[in-house]
């Protein structure tokens, strides 16, 4: 430890007193103990035992004992000594939770032995507007003061009797500085140039350069998405993807542009209601009101349509809470708040602001009683860059279309003859008889409607597996086979047949069994000879669904999005004219949805070849030409352009067509949008949404801020009203979470919890000349960034010695710069970097890199999507950009504590476990990217020796040069594989796995 | 080996089996830099790993949870209600429906009275269908609560309220929570596994996410086909003398680091990268069943290198044989709106066996005392049938969601066996006597791991959150 010896510096201005310890300050030091250990039971609502320990007067009235809580200057007689010092399990105190901790304790003695100072209606310090404290100035400092923070932070170190660490060495500087402000590590030329630059102004010119790069955005995007819980997917059961991606980018943009904080806010509260806002020639007000559609929806079949919606409107009451008021409001959901100055009926006035969006749900269809769509208000943006490629689109739609109606054209001349030869094949051939369905059941619970064309088409929820139990009666005599279509739909992904994937509509048909039952009689399962199909995938023949052992099945991949047929030929004919009850059975239980989205069953009649002629169409064929009604002529010119091999090959590139065209539409982005007729809000009982008490109107907290009256407060009032400059916390809790970014803590180290039970500020005038600096300077972000990049408080080594460790083991009095390791996306982000893989492409969809295969495919409810692994760049991007599927988000970046995004998050935790070992070891991201790097050594440095290799594969992972220790432990890793696999470009892998797995090259050092 | 390493392992070996509370970190760092650090070390994030103590004395060391997702039928598996055949098909009772909520239900619906044979098994007589023969076999092994409810009736917020004590996402699961106060017994496998037979529930990986406790406390899934663990097999043609080297020169430069800038955070990453290299050799020797007996694996109707709820069952033996404290598994397919008749019974087929196994394996081994079993759905099903799919299109009945009652059963651990607790009303609606609460089954849980549910607290966004939320109480006439 270096302690301060007496030629050290004086300070002249605040903190003063040096020395002995200063008294207990009621405010900062005893009331958040009283309101977090003690306020459960003995706060202002509901006092156990009678005792309250909110007021001096309180707690020496003491409780129904009678005993006084408290003895003031006299700790040793107090009450409240003795229950926190029980032994007895039956009188310790606190009776919930865990015990105080020494120090806690010591405090309390302190206080109490100090006469127990008590001051009445003192507001909380975060409830008070910030002023601008003056800067602490330092006389002979043993350090670089930069600007204004390292005058309080080494005033502190001052007090504490501790030195300030030494500068970090430059190179790690410049790779600190780098991850922080735009989530990368610098090139080995920047790394060059700076070590180069030995002007004063070296690590400005650095911290401008990193300020202005458009990747800031991208770094400083991620954990304020966090706090949006921003994902692409609904969240719960029915987990669908979901497109409100350019909210994401919108925030880039405005981060990278420096958009002030207090429109920042406004925006994202309320830009729907800010004048001017338009899809077209506006949209960014619009589209940043996606950080409140970020919350969840649940669109679960049989979900209370309106309890959702509650629920939505409750997370955005308590995520705009903590994001901007750095207060924990959901206590008040159900009762005042035992601890802080809100009421419940403070939470139902902001929650009145908020109860005016649309509802997100509805019914899924006119018929559905319980199953859901989700129909959340979105906008399409403009999308002129896709303009050109639009209407060359349409061009060649309107191409086939010509080409589809001259080859109908053509059909119809060739109508007679095709008649000609029809009506001599008609003797033999078989006919088709459409079944008319009398009832259809689904063992998966899927919802179904049967079409004027007597074919069945599955709706709603796709199961995993399915069995289709199908009645039909049919007075049909000499019924020969069955027929099976499985048809296409516009409804089905890809247009079907099957129904699990836009992507591979296949479906697998495991069996298909019938039984006939005649009139009166009992069912019989009938008996097949063979079958035959349109198309059969390789192994999966329809002959499968008639052979004794069964096999596989029926399928018809890679022949998606057309229509198939298979017949299937009885053993002998059935049917009688009194009615014949059939029963089709047919199981599809291969999973992931591989079910038949469209079928109908017809019954053959005569002797069954391939190509069995429509009973309809055969009545038609023997009635003279002159004699046809029109609806007769217009069945056969149907029949025979539907079985045009040339048109029915037009017809399928004209799907194709159509589906470019509908991937051709602009973004969609989901937005707040008012209801027309205002809802009514009332303070909800006990948080019940069916319990509604007393109506509110929309109203601020009263311990806060003001807000102007208007007529009819909305949403931008508030938004507003949360980016005051009177606002006390806005701007404190603001600067306290970037704090926390550069520095693995905040000041105050509950960034989501500016209460009573918070805890203080370590360096409370340094939290509020920062909060005051930063609205003084427009509400910039970057000015703050830049500042606290540019401080010696941050340039500081890392290095920490054992007194220190011991003294300070979490660093909160900023002796020591910060070290530690980085988020997820930052860990990838950097391995691809280090490899020289990554993309640095900006925004635009979500993008898949590679994750193991099936994660996504099986899975209760919703829509089915393989994940599909982007291919180029995009399979190298930046992880802001990867898809966040909430009920399966992406494992690597999990195993690094990044978070569902179910709920707000201001800090994530930080692991250290065996699974991010086997993540970077194994994952083939990685795997991929150590390959890169062996590959990049090589590239870079073709005529280098082991040696300089080495060194430039440690430059690129930590900036750094290694040391000889580090140097040989690499090298001779070189050497050891080199001689186990004689190939140089294994042993290159190895080292660079290596050099990827460092404690230091996935740490903030 | 690496001096270190086998200090590591022999001290961390050694200190996981005693409630010693000191993490790894902690113990490498002190072997590096000397016991004076070790203390400072304690206080840090590294100290995660390690069995810590209980609150008091516990009755059960692990669980084994059985969730069948989608909600079995109680009324057609353990609570007969012959009430119901009375009035079998009739319009069921105003007040089952008014003012009241359903999923799927709406108008006038139906009384549905069970299919299926109830008989009386055991010492203890407890009722149980005819679905589950092999269930039966052990009655007298479980205990039987009739009284379950719940505040939610669609299953994602009612599998997040049973399993994180919330209806909504973001909170950890009581596995996390479990591990979070008891720490690893285990130096080479996770503390908390789930294993998966069907799809995933709907709440998704959720359902074992240590939510904002740190994610070294989350459910690791173990699969049963492709690698068990993600990222656990090494890349191809990597072989393990090759990952041992690298291993060893990754170690030493972070040794190096952490002699020259003394973050104990490097020397838990050090210890964290063995123990991911033995947990390569674990992890595989316990998901191979094969080495079972034939009787065994007879027993549970289990077969190796597929991936069944019975091989699940066995693997949870396996995995509480080698300490892991939590180990839950979700059975897909239980959510019987429709076809009741033939896909329940299916079902059963696939539990029964295996459940039934695992009871007389746990106690032929003797692990039944300090293991215990829950087994149960997210709600259950209600006394009127459903003859709809919702969409507007008719079935076969089935019964909708319901979380008013239901039925769970639990065994082992602390657990009175061959008893029946709790009981609902004449036709099976309402709860009569003895609610048991999804948070009250919570705290009872923790109580027997020897945990206190109201202490065990951890302070998130300002606020001390538990497992059980605000609420639960442990169910007394549940301990042995």
């Amino acid at each position: 430890m270096r302690l301060l010896v007496s030629c050290l510096g004086l300070i002249l201005l605040p903190p003063a007193v040096a020395g002995s310890e200063p008294p207990v300050d009621f405010a900062r030091d005893i009331r958040p103990i009283l309101a977090s250990r003690c306020y459960d039971c003995h706060g202002p609502e509901k006092p156990k035992g009678g005792l309250q320990l909110i007021s001096l007067q309180s707690a020496l009235r003491g409780g129904e004992s009678g005993t006084p809580a408290l003895v003031a200057g006299a700790s040793a007689r107090s009450e409240l000594i003795a229950r926190i010092t029980a032994t007895d399990e039956e009188d310790i105190m606190p009776q919930k939770g865990e015990r105080l901790k020494p120090a806690e304790i010591t405090l309390l003695r302190r206080w109490i032995d100090e006469g127990a100072v008590w001051p009445e209606n003192q507001k909380h310090w975060a409830y008070v507007k910030p002023t601008r404290p003056p800067v602490p100035i330092i006389e002979n400092p043993n350090s670089e003061i930069e600007n204004p923070i390292d005058a309080f932070v080494f005033a502190r170190l001052v007090q504490e009797k501790l030195l300030p660490s030494p500068a970090a060495d430059k190179a790690r500087w410049l790779r600190r500085v780098s991850l922080d402000l735009i989530g990368l590590p610098p090139s080995p030329a920047e790394v060059a140039a700076f070590l180069d630059d030995t002007s004063t102004e070296a690590h400005a010119r650095v911290v401008d350069r990193l300020l202005a790069s458009p990747h800031y955005g991208e770094r400083w995007a991620r954990p304020w998405l966090d706090l949006a819980r921003y994902a692409d997917s609904h969240g719960f059961q029915r987990d669908d993807l979901r497109e409100s991606w350019p909210y994401r980018d919108w925030v880039v943009r405005a981060m990278n542009a420096d958009l002030p904080f207090d429109q920042f806010t406004i925006m994202q509260i309320a830009g729907d209601l800010l004048p001017g806002a338009d899809a077209q020639t506006n949209p960014d007000p619009l589209i940043a009101t996606g950080f409140h559609r970020a919350a969840p929806t649940n669109v679960e079949a049989g979900a209370d349509q309106e309890e959702g919606r509650v629920n939505q409107v409750i997370d955005r009451v308590n995520t705009t809470a903590t994001v901007w008021l750095g207060s924990t409001l959901e206590c008040a959901q159900c009762h005042n708040h035992k601890y802080d100055p809100f009421s419940q009926r403070d939470y139902y006035r902001l929650f009145a602001y908020f109860n005016q969006t649309e509802r997100e749900t509805a019914f899924a269809s006119a018929k559905a009683t319980a199953t859901l769509a989700f129909t959340g208000p979105f906008v399409s943006l403009p999308d002129t860059a896709n303009d050109p490629k639009r209407a060359a689109t349409n061009a060649r739609l309107k191409t086939i279309d010509d080409e589809i109606a001259a080859a109908s054209a053509r059909v119809a001349d060739a109508l007679p003859a095709w008649e000609r030869s029809a009506r001599a094949a008609l003797a033999t051939a078989p006919q088709s008889h459409v079944l008319k369905i009398a009832s259809f059941e689904s063992s998966g619970d899927s919802g179904h409607r049967v079409l004027p064309d007597q074919s069945v088409l599955l709706t709603d929820d796709v199961p995993d597996r399915d069995t289709y139990t199908i009645t039909a009666r049919t007075t049909l005599t000499g019924i020969t086979g069955f027929k099976l279509e499985a048809l296409n739909d516009a409804s089905l992904p890809g247009n079907g047949p099957g129904r699990g994937e836009a992507a591979r509509p296949n479906f697998v048909l495991n069996s298909f069994r019938v039984t006939a039952a005649s009139a009166g009689g009992e069912a019989r399962p009938v008996k097949f000879v063979r079958a035959t199909a349109s198309f059969s995938q390789a192994t999966f023949p329809a002959a499968n669904l008639v052979a004794p052992a069964g096999g596989k099945g029926w399928a018809i991949s890679p022949q998606f999005g057309r229509d198939h047929w298979a017949n299937f030929e009885l053993a002998a004919p059935l049917g009688s004219p009194e009615g014949t009850t059939l029963v089709f059975t047919l199981v599809q239980n291969l999973g992931s949805g591989r079910t038949i989205g469209r079928l109908r069953l017809s019954a053959l009649t005569g002797s069954i070849g391939e190509a069995a002629v429509p009973a309809d169409v055969a009545q038609v064929l023997p009635i003279p030409v002159a004699q046809r009604t029109t609806a007769q002529t217009a069945l056969l010119h149907a029949h025979l352009i539907a079985h045009d091999p040339a048109i029915v090959a037009l017809k399928q590139s004209r799907a194709k067509v159509v589906q470019e065209l509908a991937e051709l539409t602009g973004p969609r982005t989901l937005v707040m949008r008012e209801v027309a007729q205002p809802r009514m809000t009332a303070v909800l009982k006990r948080g019940n949404f069916l319990d509604p008490g007393e109506p509110v109107q929309p109203g601020t907290p009263e311990i806060l801020h003001a807000m102007p009256a208007t007529a009819t407060p909305n949403r931008l009032d508030l938004g507003r009203w949360l980016a005051d400059r009177e606002n006390p916390l806005v701007a404190r809790v603001t600067v306290n979470r970037w704090w926390q970014e550069f520095f693995g803590q905040g000041l105050v180290r509950t960034p989501e919890d500016f209460g009573v039970k918070g805890e203080a500020p370590t360096h409370p005038e340094l939290l509020d000349w920062l909060a005051v600096e930063f609205v003084e300077h427009g509400w910039s972000m970057k000015h703050i960034h830049r500042l606290i990049a540019l401080s010696a408080a941050y340039r500081q080594s890392s290095r920490v010695t054992p007194e220190l460790l011991a003294r300070d083991d979490s660093n909160r009095l900023l002796a020591r710069g910060p070290r530690f390791r980085l988020e997820a996306e930052a860990i990838r982000d950097n391995a691809l970097a280090i490899a020289g893989l990554l993309s640095p492409k900006l925004g635009g969809p979500p993008v898949r890199p590679y994750q193991p295969p099936g994660l996504w495919d099986s899975k209760v409810g919703g829509d089915r999507v393989t994940y599909e692994v982007s291919t180029g760049e995009d399979a190298h991007r930046r992880g802001l950009y990867t898809v966040w599927k909430r009920a399966s988000p992406y494992p690597s970046f999990m195993n690094f504590d990044a978070n569902n995004r179910g709920a707000c998050t201001v800090r994530r935790s930080r692991s250290n476990t065996p699974l991010q070992a086997l993540t970077l070891l194994n994952d083939p991201v990685y795997v991929e990217a150590a390959a890169a790097l062996a590959q990049r050594l090589a590239r870079e440095r073709p005529d280098a020796g082991v040696a300089e290799r080495v060194r430039f594969g440690f430059q690129l992972c930590v900036a750094r040069t290694p040391n000889a220790v580090e140097s040989a432990a690499l090298e001779e890793l070189f050497a050891q594989q080199r001689a186990a696999h004689r190939d140089d470009a294994v042993a290159w892998q190895a080292v660079a796995t290596a050099l990827l797995n460092l404690d230091e090259t996935i740490t903030k050092n | 080996m690496h001096p270190i390493e086998t200090r590591l392992r022999d001290v961390t070996r050694r200190t996981f089996l005693k409630n010693s509370g000191v993490g790894v970190g902690a113990i490498a760092l002190s072997s590096l830099l000397g016991e004076s650090l070790c203390a400072a070390a304690q206080l840090s994030n590294a100290a995660a790993a390690g069995a810590r103590p209980p609150h008091f004395a516990p009755r059960a060391k692990r669980v084994i949870y059985l969730h069948m997702v989608g909600a079995p039928s109680q009324l057609d598996l353990f609570d007969h209600k012959p009430a119901l055949a009375a009035c079998d098909g009739k319009p069921c009772p105003e007040e089952f429906i008014a003012g009241k909520r359903f999923a799927f239900l709406r108008g006038h619906p139906t009384i549905a009275a069970t299919r299926f044979a109830f008989q009386r098994h055991g010492r203890s007589g407890a009722e149980i269908s005819e679905l589950l023969p092999h269930l039966a076999g052990v009655a007298d092994e479980i205990a039987i609560v009739k009284s379950l409810h719940t505040d939610e009736f669609n299953h994602a917020p009612a599998q997040l309220l049973l399993h994180t004590g919330f209806g909504r996402p973001g909170r950890p699961s009581g596995g996390s929570w479990v591990t979070y106060g008891l720490g690893s017994e285990n130096s080479d496998l996770p503390a908390y596994v789930a294993l998966q037979s069907g799809p995933l529930a709907g709440a998704g990986t959720g359902l074992w996410s240590s939510g904002f406790l740190p994610s070294v406390h989350q459910g690791v899934q173990f699969r049963g086909s492709g690698e068990p663990v993600l990222f656990l097999d090494n890349p191809k043609n990597h072989s393990a003398t090759d990952r041992r080297q690298v291993l060893d020169t990754v170690r030493r430069l972070n040794e190096a680091q952490l002699a020259d800038v003394g973050d104990p955070e490097i020397a838990t990453r050090i210890s964290q990268y063995e123990l991911a290299f033995r947990m390569q050799t674990a992890v595989p020797e316990l998901m191979d069943i094969s080495k079972e007996s034939a009787d065994t694996l007879a027993l549970y109707g289990a077969e190796p290198s597929k991936a069944s709820f019975a091989n699940n069952c066995l693997l949870a033996r396996r995995l509480v044989e080698r300490g892991v404290r939590i180990v839950q598994l979700y059975d897909a397919d239980w959510d019987h709106h429709n076809n009741l008749a033939t896909r329940l019974p299916a079902k059963c087929r696939d539990v029964d066996r295996a459940m039934a196994a695992l009871i007389r394996d746990l106690k032929q081994r003797g692990l039944l005392d300090d293991t215990l079993v829950i087994w149960g759905g997210e709600f259950g099903r209600t006394p009127m049938a459903q003859t709809d799919t919702g969409t507007g299109a008719k079935s076969n009945p089935g019964r909708d969601h319901h979380k008013e009652a239901y039925t769970m059963w639990l065994a082992g651990g602390g657990v009175k066996p061959g008893i029946t607790y709790g009981a609902t009303d004449e036709l099976g609606y309402n709860l009569a006597e003895n609610p048991v609460h999804v948070h009250d089954l919570n705290a009872t849980m923790l109580h027997l791991l020897g945990l206190d549910h109201e202490r065990l607290t951890y302070r998130y966004q300002g606020r001390d959150f538990r497992l059980t939320d605000v609420h639960g109480k442990v169910v007394k006439g549940l301990l042995a």
